[in-house]
């Protein structure tokens, strides 16, 4: 420090005593300030400079700039997707609420019209059946009264019969039909 | 005469550091001379052989950092935007928006050139290598070949007219000439506020104190040179000092260390400072965001 002192004293002093401008000549002769050494060292300052803007700064600047309008262009992305997902979310629970609706339409449908189809279908084999026994109980009567003639006729036959036996003698044709006839009424009444 | 070439430091005597009169010189050594033309020679200091050094070193980082810009950066690409963020961070509010990016690379240089060569005085080999030479008096002194480049006021004031011009250039084109008067020379009073009389009076007041303004713009291709100049050399002085304070030369680092530490904090001070008086100057007459900004 004592000898940073020494050079400011030495250079005031010179400059006390130097006429006007002198005290410029003292600083340029004691730091040997020099038109040559100071454009050279300027040269290669600006040089550094320039390198530094070219290769350095300018780049690195425009990198910036690009990753900067990148990670904005991102954010408004994944903020667009979210309101797209949003928004796909709610046409999706739509979607579904419309599906559960039109499905449970579409069930209650189906049930009403297989209930419709059950009813139509059993009042139908209803009556067929009703047809098929009415039918059976006609056929029935007629094989009874077919089949009561037939044993009328048997009986008719055998009484005839019997009694032309019983009574040792040839039935003429109208007693055979008077004993038929009885006989049948027998049957008949009984 | 005798001389000899020695090894880095520690190797090399304290004594040696200093100039003949015990401190270190405020000047740059002579090494060596280039014949350009007849009669013209170009000199070549130890502060230039620096400078070149530095220059040659931060290009071919920042080449090998920034070799292809990718978006997706890698370890060196990462230290370079981390410098041009921080940069930009500390003078956007100085300069203002519409200057941060077309002053950019003036500051930011600034910042890294004078940063790297302030701390190039701290290298092992800086201030020590050199010839030994026996002056006709019986001194000894080192010619030594690398001297910080901002222990020398050529460098210092090379940045401070590259500073200078840049700062009219940018005044000129953002401000414009009538802005850089009426900044200047013009009446800054309210009429309103203050009334005819008064505000006519103040007018030759305010004209003087432009003629100081422009005498301290002027000056500051002095202040901005020296006060970074003074703190390297002075930096450079201490340690030296320092490292002489034991008396034995193979101990004296000891004491250098400490120092060591403060003079990488002013090395990044002075760098920090000169940028941002440079962004400040600028900024004076350019950005008048904020005021436009209070009187909304």
């Amino acid at each position: 420090m004592i000898e940073l002192f020494q050079i400011a004293s030495e250079v005031t002093g010179t400059a006390v005593e130097a006429q006007s401008g002198g005290i410029v000549d003292a600083i340029a002769t004691k730091f040997h300030i020099d038109a040559g050494k100071l454009i050279s060292q300027l040269l290669a300052i600006l040089v550094v400079f320039t390198i530094l803007r070219v290769f350095a700064w300018n780049p690195v600047l425009k990198l910036l700039d690009e990753r900067k309008q990148k990670i904005e262009d991102g954010l408004q992305y994944a903020e667009e997707m979210r309101t797209k997902l949003a928004d796909a979310e709610k046409q999706q629970q739509e979607t579904i609420r419309e599906s559960a609706l039109e499905a449970k339409r579409i069930t209650e449908e189906a049930q009403k019209s297989a209930k419709e189809t059950i009813e139509s279908s059993m009042s139908e084999a209803q009556l067929k059946s009703e047809e098929l026994v009415a039918r059976t109980r006609e056929s029935l009567e007629l094989e009874r009264k077919q089949m009561l003639t037939e044993v009328k006729e048997h009986v008719s036959r055998l009484v005839v019969t019997t009694a032309g036996k019983v009574l040792d003698k040839q039935m003429s044709d109208s007693e055979k039909a008077a004993y038929s006839e009885k006989a049948a009424e027998e049957l008949a009444s009984k | 005469m005798r001389k000899r070439l020695l090894g880095l430091l520690g190797l090399t005597p304290l004594s040696n550091l200093m100039a003949a009169d015990g401190a270190v010189a405020p000047y740059a050594y002579e090494i060596f001379t280039i014949p350009v033309f007849d009669g013209f020679e170009l000199t070549v200091t130890n502060s230039m052989i620096m400078l070149w050094l530095v220059c040659l070193f931060i290009v071919l980082m920042v080449r090998l950092a920034v070799r292809k810009a990718e978006m997706v950066p890698g370890r060196g690409q990462s230290i370079v935007e981390m410098i041009v963020e921080g940069v930009e961070g500390l003078i956007e509010p100085i300069v203002g928006k519409k200057l941060t990016r077309p002053t950019f690379w003036l500051l930011a240089s600034c910042f890294l050139v004078i940063l790297i060569n302030n701390w190039s005085g701290l290298l092992p080999g800086v201030g020590t290598i050199g010839i030994q030479t026996t002056y006709a008096d019986g001194k000894e002194h080192l010619d030594y070949w690398f001297r910080p480049a901002n222990a020398d006021v050529n460098t210092t004031l090379a940045l401070a007219i590259i500073a200078q011009s840049a700062w009219l250039f940018y005044v000129l084109k953002f401000a414009g000439l009538k802005t850089l008067l009426m900044d200047l020379f013009g009446n800054k009073a309210d009429i309103k506020d203050v009334g005819k009389g008064v505000f006519y009076m103040l007018t030759p007041i305010f004209a003087f104190v432009g003629i100081i303004e422009v005498v301290s713009i002027a000056f500051r291709t002095v202040s901005l040179p020296f006060r970074l100049f003074g703190n390297i050399f002075g930096g450079e002085n201490l340690l030296v000092n320092m490292m002489g304070l034991t008396g034995v030369d193979w101990l004296g680092w000891i004491l250098g260390v400490p120092f060591y530490f403060l003079e990488l904090l002013v090395g990044l001070i002075q760098a920090l400072v000169f940028t941002i008086l440079v962004a400040v100057y600028i900024g004076l007459i350019c950005n008048h965001e904020s005021e436009e900004g209070h009187a909304h």
